[in-house]
């Protein structure tokens, strides 16, 4: 895994350097051509009417500005460019970097210390002003991560306590001694069964919210796939009561690196929709196989399939079950797809990244 | 008369936690926030239900104060989304968890596996061990499947007696390495679940449906007879 990433990590940092290296002769460029844009404005319109002084004026404000737009290099460029050019076109003789009058050395030197301080401090400044804008922004978006984590985390223990406790309470009519007369514990198992069902929905929708709003880093890890198949049968237990659930894994699938927790929600809504939606007494597939890179698993049933013009839109609970799925296999890299096999029946795919698994530590041979 | 002490801030799913505990013949006490729970637990109960979501601390506190003084079962009640606080309590010394909702049946299934091997755990060790048609003899180190004897590997061997030996308990993928494969082998969760998978195709009827070799899925294991 680290071995196949450096030759990656290495390229982009290269390309980095090349992209850096091109920006900075532009900024150089720029500061050479705008001491050259007020070197000509100065000489074509300027200098029959505005004092030698003030030119100095405007090169030292091309050199604020080239510090403050391009940076601390370009500006030392622009103060050595702006007195020569200044000595060049304005100071006796012209189109000459001779001083005949020995105070233009004073000017010089004034001009080329006074150019150099106010660009190197236009640039310290505008580098600080830009940290502190980034600082801010980040840590605006932390604190907005983190409100938001703090509302999604209150907000499922705010759904979920009272639900919990109906589920409960509704349990204890169904299951009360003396039973309760058969309206009655009619209408208890509705409660305790609609409050279940409820309390499902929330659960994958506040999945949902935690998975596309905020950045929920997933807990990967290397494991067998059966795992994860027999831990979502197992958990969906009474509602496959009605189907023979069978298992078809390659042999010699590889370790796949997921979310166990995550990926166990995928198949355990696969499956309940396809154990919801489909006569009792018909069975419902798991399949898995390697199909080039990546690993291809899929959870097909014997009913009717689903509808020919429903596109995307789903009946509420199955389109919301289906829409975790499909932003948990997108988190790990993966896509997902439904479809009416050609055996007949609903069919919905998704596909897992294979990457390169870690060594199993293997014991020595037992002698 | 088993006393089973609840941990618990919501009052309805208290109320219901006694409802069910009750007509089981517990009596029980209730705490609504964790310092009066570690209060009440120097009573001694027989069995803990801990919320971890108490407004006024983590389980991990009572946990820890808790085991210095009493071997009692703690059974923790999570919501979805809290892996990380109960792999933490379990790794800690809780027992078992059960996920909101649950209805009583889970509920009432779960407190006598606790107070079962409670109780098991009391009497002299069997040393013969059986789950389905597998019968595991510890004093032989043999193991046998409906009659025919099963070749493990040590660290096979190994695991499948730590499972036995906390039938019943979940054990998290920490504690499991620790014991088998020794301390530096924390982060190998991989070669766990790779030796679990070959145990179970040499023990279960349907490898991919165990019914012994338990997995709780972002926890651990659990061994069921």
């Amino acid at each position: 895994m680290k071995t196949t990433n450096v030759p990656v990590v290495k390229r982009q940092a290269a390309g980095d350097r090349g992209e850096g290296m091109r920006s900075r002769v532009w900024h150089y460029a720029g500061a050479v051509l705008a001491c050259l844009f007020t070197a000509a404005i100065a000489k074509l319109l300027l200098v029959s009417w505005v004092d030698p002084a003030n030119i100095v004026m405007l090169f030292l404000l091309t050199v604020f500005l080239v510090a403050w737009l391009l940076g601390r290099g370009p500006a030392l460029l622009a103060a050595f460019l702006s007195v020569a050019l200044f000595d060049f076109f304005f100071i006796q003789p012209h189109f000459s970097f001779a001083v005949t009058d020995a105070q233009h050395l004073i000017t010089f030197a004034v001009m080329l210390a006074v150019a150099l301080i106010t660009g190197q401090l236009a640039a310290v400044a505008r580098e600080r002003l830009r940290y502190m804008e980034v600082a801010q922004e980040t840590r605006m978006l932390a604190e907005a991560e983190r409100l938001r984590h703090s509302i999604l985390s209150s907000l499922s223990h705010d759904l979920r306590t009272p639900l919990a406790a109906m589920v409960g309470l509704a349990d204890t009519l169904v299951l009360a001694h003396p039973p309760l007369p058969p309206p009655h514990d009619e209408t208890a198992r509705a409660l305790r069964d609609q409050a279940q069902s409820l309390a499902e929905m929330v659960n994958n929708l506040l999945e949902l919210a935690r998975l596309t709003q905020g950045r929920q880093p997933l807990n990967l890890e290397w494991q067998p796939l059966e795992e994860i198949v027999g831990a979502a049968i197992q958990r969906l237990g009474p509602v496959l009561k009605a189907h023979p659930v069978s298992v078809g894994l390659a042999p010699g699938l590889p370790l796949l690196e997921f979310d166990a927790v995550l990926l166990e929600r995928v198949l355990g809504n696969l499956l309940d929709n396809a154990a919801k939606h489909t006569p009792p007494g018909t069975p419902v597939f798991v399949e898995a196989r390697v199909h080039g890179d990546v690993a291809e698993v899929s959870v097909r049933d014997s009913g009717p399939g689903f509808p020919p013009d429903s596109g995307a839109d789903m009946p509420a609970p199955q389109g919301l079950g289906l829409s975790i799925c499909q932003a948990i296999v997108s988190a790990h890299g993966g896509k997902l797809w439904r479809e009416n096999g050609p055996e007949g029946g609903a069919r919905v795919s998704f596909t897992l990244p294979l990457g390169t698994p870690p060594a199993v530590g293997e014991e020595p041979e037992a002698a | 008369m088993t006393r089973v002490l609840i941990i618990e801030d919501d009052p309805q799913i208290r109320r219901f936690l006694r409802l069910a505990l009750e007509s089981e013949g517990c009596t029980v006490q209730e705490a609504g926030r964790l310092d009066v729970g570690l209060a009440a637990s120097r009573l001694g109960p027989d069995l803990v239900l801990l919320d971890l979501g108490l407004p006024d601390g983590d389980g991990l506190d009572f946990i820890g104060a808790f085991r210095a003084r009493s071997m009692a079962p703690v059974i923790i009640l999570s919501a979805r989304g809290q892996e990380q606080d109960k792999v933490a309590t379990l790794d800690a010394g809780a027992d078992d968890y059960l996920v909101k909702p649950f209805g009583m049946a889970e509920l009432l299934a779960r407190v006598r596996a606790q107070l079962r091997r409670r109780t098991a755990a009391g009497e002299a060790e069997e040393p013969v061990f059986r789950f389905g048609d597998v019968v595991v003899d510890l004093d032989r180190r043999s193991v046998s499947r409906a009659g025919d004897p099963v070749h493990l590997t040590p660290i096979e061997y190994h695991l499948l007696t730590f499972l036995i030996a906390h039938a019943g308990r979940v054990l998290t993928h920490r504690q499991i390495l620790r014991e088998v494969w020794g301390p530096g082998y924390g982060e190998s969760g991989h070669t766990l679940r790779v030796y679990v998978g070959r145990l179970r195709h040499k023990l279960e009827a349907d490898p991919a449906r165990p019914r012994h070799l338990v997995t709780e899925t972002g926890v651990g294991y659990r061994m069921e007879t």
